[in-house]
């Protein structure tokens, strides 16, 4: 076998014919400027290539789609192994994943519990061991002969459900009898509740006891199990036979209620089941509720002008428009007047209705619409439910079909997503709850942070008799729960939703999954798996990766942390610059003798000591700041944070410490809830002082651009509707009779009919998931024939797609708008960047950057904006980072704010002030260490980032 | 009469029969059903007998067998067939009435004995859910009965509504009492209220059937139904009072051809109707349904 990957002749995108190699069982770093070609090298050539042989080898179904995979231009490629990509994405929203299900963690916990799981009971909590049905009857078979046994077991009510419905449907189910919290009533007559009772039993069925039971009696047993999902009641009516009977009781169940448990299976834990899934939320553990600041769409304006969003009173609807009118003039409130100037009592009405009242039908002088004929007529007395009645009550009798689009835009419109009031937030059936291992129910355990978790799991004894079933399953919750704890995450917890990590983090949850996975012999492509790390957990992600290569894999990372970087085994740098003045490899080999190449640049960096401290000045002044109080989100530990203005603010510490919590959870979402949507719920706090002080807020992270892959930057930047104008605008559009710029389009009608505009289709294969293939039609130019016959400058619109930011610099430079807002792409070192490059496909860095570059080319003269980034040197080359810095000062001189969550030191020391949360993660965060300008930071012996900067 | 000789020929056949079953230990229970058990007997009756099985029974679910010369008619069950059919049985089913006059031949499981028995007791919610499922089977042949013959004076098709009318009125009676509904459930239901159906149903065999005749019968059956609205819409009547209208009123009854008739609250004048805002399906457009309250 090849000791090296050898690539020859590689040529694809701005690679310049290289030749390379990468040592197999290595770790080797491919670094360079943004745009130099490293994600070229590695997914381009070497994913691609590796992917396409991979396909190559299975069957000829799959071969049929390989064929279409798009050969990487290189002469050739040697010693490839199967490669996996770890890219960091943002994980869909969906909120059945978690961390749980993720690292499948969850999966061997559910197995836990219903290995060794013990009961309780709901009405006492005594413990007592869960049985199988085959050892309950058995059991149950050594009771005194002849003795009658009442079969029962609980139920539970939703929420939502009314007890005449609850009622009505164990009736439905063949149950007659039931008992509320001991009073026996039956179903076949009236039951009033007026308080939620702590119990509803359902009486099931009666036995005999004998010998040997009967296959009826066996099933009555078990679908009693079945219905009471584990737990069941045994009654013995006779209070004599029932006192032979303790010992079965005193050892199998709860002697005073007669609870027993048995037959647990893994998946009563399964949220994704449907059978342990609450009612209420269908296991997501959220439900929607309407509020009523959403619901107005101007508060400045009046109900007859248009307060409320027209679903719910307007013109053109006449009985909505009278209603309404004649609800004002009966309760005397204004129908004329702002809404925010109307009583409390009013908004009551408006929102909650007139509970059960009924008012004339009236109509104002000046409104003339008829009313349908069908419907009630003037003078008639009508009822309103509230607008915030309504639509709760129309999204609870929606439940249980499916919504067509606009019915979900409408509840997405008006609701919020709130913890689910039945199961609170458990996502499973009732029951679950009473099933423990030392006293934690599955859900308790999901909430431990993991480092706690993985000592619960060493503290957990194993009965000698289950040991052969359980250890291979505590082995595998141990082993995945380190790699969790190595690399850095022993802060989040298995219930957290996926959808919240951030890319890094879940990419470092993937990780962890490969080094579970015990694999060997494979190739792991893995871009910047530091981003999103304090310094001081660097190591943990280097130790995780010399174990990748440890079990016998190649690891090639993109990396551009120097901590990484000086640790790798082997170094590839791409440069010298961005776009065609990149592309080749200036050096190469292990650290020490890149260091000693004379074209390197990171030699530089790698070399530098320069560990020096500019005296930057800085005076906080009270009267141009923000203040957060009482902050108490997820970590949070109830903390008042001051955050000055028209600075560069930076908010440090390690991952978890509470810093996303209070920058965008917080301060971002008050801010966006106050001036744009009253939907948005920020995080809890008690108020913020001067926010008045704050003209907008926008929030520039990693999802900023948009992850749709009909999206490019040149949509996105705003000159893209210049550009097709300009086409529809030339002798051949007007010659061909394509003069409207929508040919231009491939979203519309100039995309090619085959592939609706993408240039390549879509094919599922069942094992190996989507597969993209050039569309055989269009040949992967996106466009229909005719429209790219179509010429500007002697190039047609799918070729000015293909034009990176710098040449489109020169190609546009006698049209100033787009001149303009090019340059400020280029400014900040994207030049390398395609016009039509699909934003799905930019990096986090590079979203970054381009919202940067779109904002500053729109706000010069905007003052007052509060700009909120989110670790906006992901991808950053250091030399890109200056740049970088540059473009935030610029914003910051023009009179703004800029607030960013940031891990680099490079940002760190150019901060004006320095906010370092911790002192640790999860529980151990949550606090302010210190505050103030970077010396006050690094004279704090407290602050892990004062000494992490020390240090490097 | 019945004749004594034919009767003690059944009963040998039912005594050689169940002798042939009582000892088999996987035979649970005998039920005595059918005429033998709760009428007279002729000729051409058959002796019907349902024997209970455990769950091991593999054999067919019903038998025609000849004792003494007597057609038996032989059904069985297993126990969990059984059981699941008392729990999920109403009043309104064939063997639910023919069961509430079965004769308990024998039984060797007292938790079925019990089962059996707690059948039949008749709860007070089942009772007025089946006064009111009689009711708005009656008001439902009324409205016919009233349109072909005030409408479309169509006399001949009125008249085949009154027995329906007649019958409504009997379930309700019948269900009032708590009984059991019979086959011949206006016969039945004359013995609880003889009077009323003097009025609208015996006239139509003993007098002469004239306009004024079905006029009159229409008048009584509507005076009747609308005597008995108050007692028989007490669930929906103190539901409207305690909460203003039915908006979040539900009353789940058994499988029922017509359902409740609300409307006939406003008919009477107990009730006023209005509307209100629904989404059909999931139809953009709103719909607006009839609510109903009470009249003040």
């Amino acid at each position: 076998m090849e000791n090296h990957i050898k690539i020859n002749g590689a040529r694809e995108h701005n690679l310049k014919n290289i030749d390379v190699e990468i040592p197999h069982g290595k770790h080797t770093v491919i670094s360079g400027v943004s745009g130099s070609g490293k994600s070229t090298l590695a997914y381009d050539i070497i994913y691609a290539a590796g992917q396409k042989r991979l396909l190559d080898c299975l069957s000829e179904q799959v071969k049929m789609f390989s064929s279409q995979l798009k050969q990487p231009d290189i002469n050739y490629i040697k010693g490839l192994t199967p490669v996996v990509s770890l890219k960091q994405y943002k994980p869909r929203k969906n909120p059945r994943a978690t961390i749980g299900t993720l690292s499948e963690l969850s999966t061997y916990l559910r197995y836990l519990y219903s290995l060794i799981g013990h009961g309780s009971c709901p009405y006492c909590n005594k413990k007592f061991p869960v049985r199988s049905l085959s050892y309950l009857i058995k059991e149950l078979q050594k009771l005194p002969e002849m003795t009658i046994v009442e079969l029962q077991f609980p139920v539970y009510k939703n929420k939502s459900k009314k007890y005449d419905q609850f009622f009505a449907q164990l009736r439905a189910r063949g149950y007659k009898k039931i008992e509320i919290d001991g009073e026996r009533k039956d179903l076949r007559d009236w039951i009033q509740i007026d308080q939620d009772p702590e119990s509803i039993m359902v009486v099931a069925s009666k036995i005999q006891i004998k010998e040997e039971f009967n296959r009826s009696d066996i099933k009555a047993v078990q679908k009693s199990i079945e219905e009471g999902h584990g737990f069941i009641r045994i009654v013995i009516p006779d209070l004599e036979e029932r006192r032979k009977c303790e010992s079965f009781f005193q050892k199998h169940g709860c002697p005073e209620h007669g609870i027993f448990v048995a037959d647990i299976l893994p998946s009563f834990f399964s949220f994704n089941d449907l059978n342990s899934a609450c009612d209420e939320c269908n296991g997501t553990g959220i439900t929607k509720t309407a509020y009523p600041t959403m619901v107005v769409k101007d508060k400045k304006k009046s109900l007859k002008d248009g307060a409320l969003f027209p679903d719910f009173c307007n013109k053109r609807q006449a009985f909505k428009y009278l209603r309404m009118y004649s609800l004002a003039k009966h309760y005397g409130f204004s129908f004329e007047k702002p809404f925010d100037a109307l009583p409390d009592y009013a908004k009551d009405l408006i929102f909650y209705g007139t509970k059960k009242e009924t008012f004339p039908l009236l109509r104002p002088d000046d409104y003339t619409k008829e009313l349908p004929r069908y419907i009630a007529q003037l003078g008639e007395q009508v009822e309103f439910e509230g607008i915030i009645n309504q639509i709760n009550r129309e999204y609870q009798e929606s439940k249980g079909r499916e919504l067509k689009n606009w019915e979900k835009d409408f509840y997405d419109r008006f609701m919020v997503n709130e913890r689910c009031q039945s199961c609170h937030g458990t996502r499973l059936k009732p029951q679950r709850q009473y099933i423990h291992i030392n006293d934690y129910s599955y859900y308790q355990l999901g909430n431990m942070e993991l480092k706690d978790l993985k000592n619960f799991i060493e503290d957990i004894e194993i009965p000698v008799e289950k040991e052969e079933a359980l250890l291979p399953v505590i082995d595998e919750v141990r082993s995945r729960l380190n790699s969790l704890v190595e690399i850095g995450l022993d802060y989040i917890s298995l219930n957290r939703r996926a959808d919240t990590l951030s890319g890094g983090e879940y990419q470092r949850v993937r990780m962890a999954g490969q080094i579970d996975s015990d694999l060997m012999g494979l190739t792991y492509i893995i871009d910047e798996p530091t981003v999103g790390l304090h310094g001081t957990d660097n190591e943990k992600v280097i130790n995780l990766l010399e174990k990748m290569c440890a079990q016998g894999n190649t690891v090639i990372t993109i990396e551009h942390d120097l901590d990484i970087i000086k640790r790798a085994d082997y170094l590839i740098e791409m440069g010298p610059a961005a776009g065609v003045n990149g592309g080749q490899i200036i050096s190469s080999g292990t650290v020490e003798e890149v260091i000693k190449n004379d074209k390197s640049v990171i030699a530089t960096f790698l070399n530098s000591e320069d560990n020096s401290i500019d005296d930057k000045k800085f005076s906080f002044e009270k009267n141009n700041s923000i203040r957060i109080v009482c902050a108490k989100e997820n970590n949070l530990k109830n903390i008042d944070v001051s955050i000055p203005l028209n600075s560069l603010v930076c908010l440090t510490g390690i991952s978890g410490s509470g810093k996303s919590s209070l920058g965008i959870e917080i301060l971002y979402k008050a801010l966006w809830s106050k001036l744009h949507d009253p939907r948005v719920i920020p995080g809890k706090h008690k108020h913020i002082e001067g926010l008045e002080k704050i003209k907008d807020v926008y929030c520039i992270d990693q999802s900023s651009v948009g992850n749709s892959p009909r999206s490019t930057p040149a949509t996105y930047i705003g000159i893209f509707d210049r550009i097709r104008d300009i086409f529809a605008a030339t002798d051949d559009a007007i010659k061909y009779n394509l003069d409207h710029k929508s040919y231009y389009s491939f979203n519309s009608k100039g995309g090619c009919p085959s592939c609706k505009g993408m240039g390549y289709l879509d094919s599922h294969i069942h094992y190996l998931g989507d597969l993209q293939t050039t569309c055989p039609e269009c040949k992967g130019n996106q466009y229909s024939e005719e429209v790219l016959e179509v010429f500007y400058k002697g190039k047609n619109i799918k070729q000015v797609l293909e034009l990176d930011f710098a040449e489109a610099l020169s190609f546009f430079e006698d049209n100033e708008y787009i001149h303009h807002k090019i340059s400020y792409v280029c400014d900040l070192g994207l030049g390398y960047m395609k016009l039509g490059q699909p934003t799905n496909t930019i990096s986090g860095g590079e979203a970054h950057r381009l919202c940067l570059a779109k904002e500053i080319g729109k706000v010069r003269g905007t003052k007052n904006m509060l700009y909120i980034m989110d670790e906006p040197t992901t991808g950053l080359h250091s030399k890109d980072i200056k740049r970088l810095i540059k473009a935030i000062r610029s914003l910051i001189r023009n009179g703004n704010s800029v607030l960013v969550i940031e891990h680099n030191t490079d940002v760190i020391k150019d901060a004006d002030y320095i906010i370092d949360m911790g002192p640790g993660a999860g529980k151990h965060g949550g606090e302010v260490v210190v505050a103030g300008t970077l010396h006050d930071i690094i004279a704090c012996p407290e602050s892990k980032t004062g000494q992490y900067i020390i240090t490097t | 009469m019945e004749n004594k000789e034919l009767r003690e020929q059944f009963k040998k056949a039912l005594d050689s029969t169940i002798e042939k079953f009582q000892d088999e230990k996987k035979c649970l229970a005998g039920f005595l059903i059918g005429s033998m058990s709760h009428d007279l007997i002729w000729e051409w009756s058959d002796l019907e007998i349902l024997l209970i099985f455990d769950e091991s029974y593999q054999g067919s679910s019903s038998y025609h067998l000849l004792e003494h010369n007597v057609h038996v008619a032989l059904n069985i069950r297993t126990i969990n067939e059984f059981k699941e059919y008392l729990a999920s049985t109403n009043v309104a089913d064939y063997w639910f009435c023919a069961l509430s006059k079965s004769t308990l031949l024998f039984c060797k499981d007292i938790t079925l004995e019990e089962d059996f028995e707690d059948i039949f007791y008749y709860g007070e919610k089942d009772r007025e859910i089946e006064m009111l499922l009689g009711f708005s089977n009656a008001v439902y042949y009324l409205n016919k009965a009233e349109k072909n013959f005030r409408v479309k004076k169509n006399s001949e098709n009125a008249i085949y509504f009154i027995p329906q009318i007649a019958e409504g009125i009997a379930w309700l009676e019948v269900a009032r009492n708590r009984s059991i509904p019979e086959r011949e459930i206006i016969a039945q239901a004359r013995k609880i209220n003889p009077d009323i159906f003097k009025r609208i149903y015996d006239l139509l065999f003993y007098e002469e059937v004239t306009a004024e005749l079905i006029d009159q019968i229409l008048k009584d059956c509507y005076q009747y139904l609308k005597e008995n609205t108050e007692e028989v819409y007490r669930p929906i009547i103190s539901y409207l009072n305690e909460h203003g209208t039915l908006k979040d009123f539900s009353l789940k009854t058994r499988e029922h051809g017509f359902g409740i008739n609300y409307n006939w609250l406003y008919r009477v004048g107990i009730a006023d109707r209005y509307i209100e805002p629904i989404k059909i399906n999931n139809q953009k457009e709103e719909f607006y349904q009839i609510g109903y309250r009470l009249n003040k």
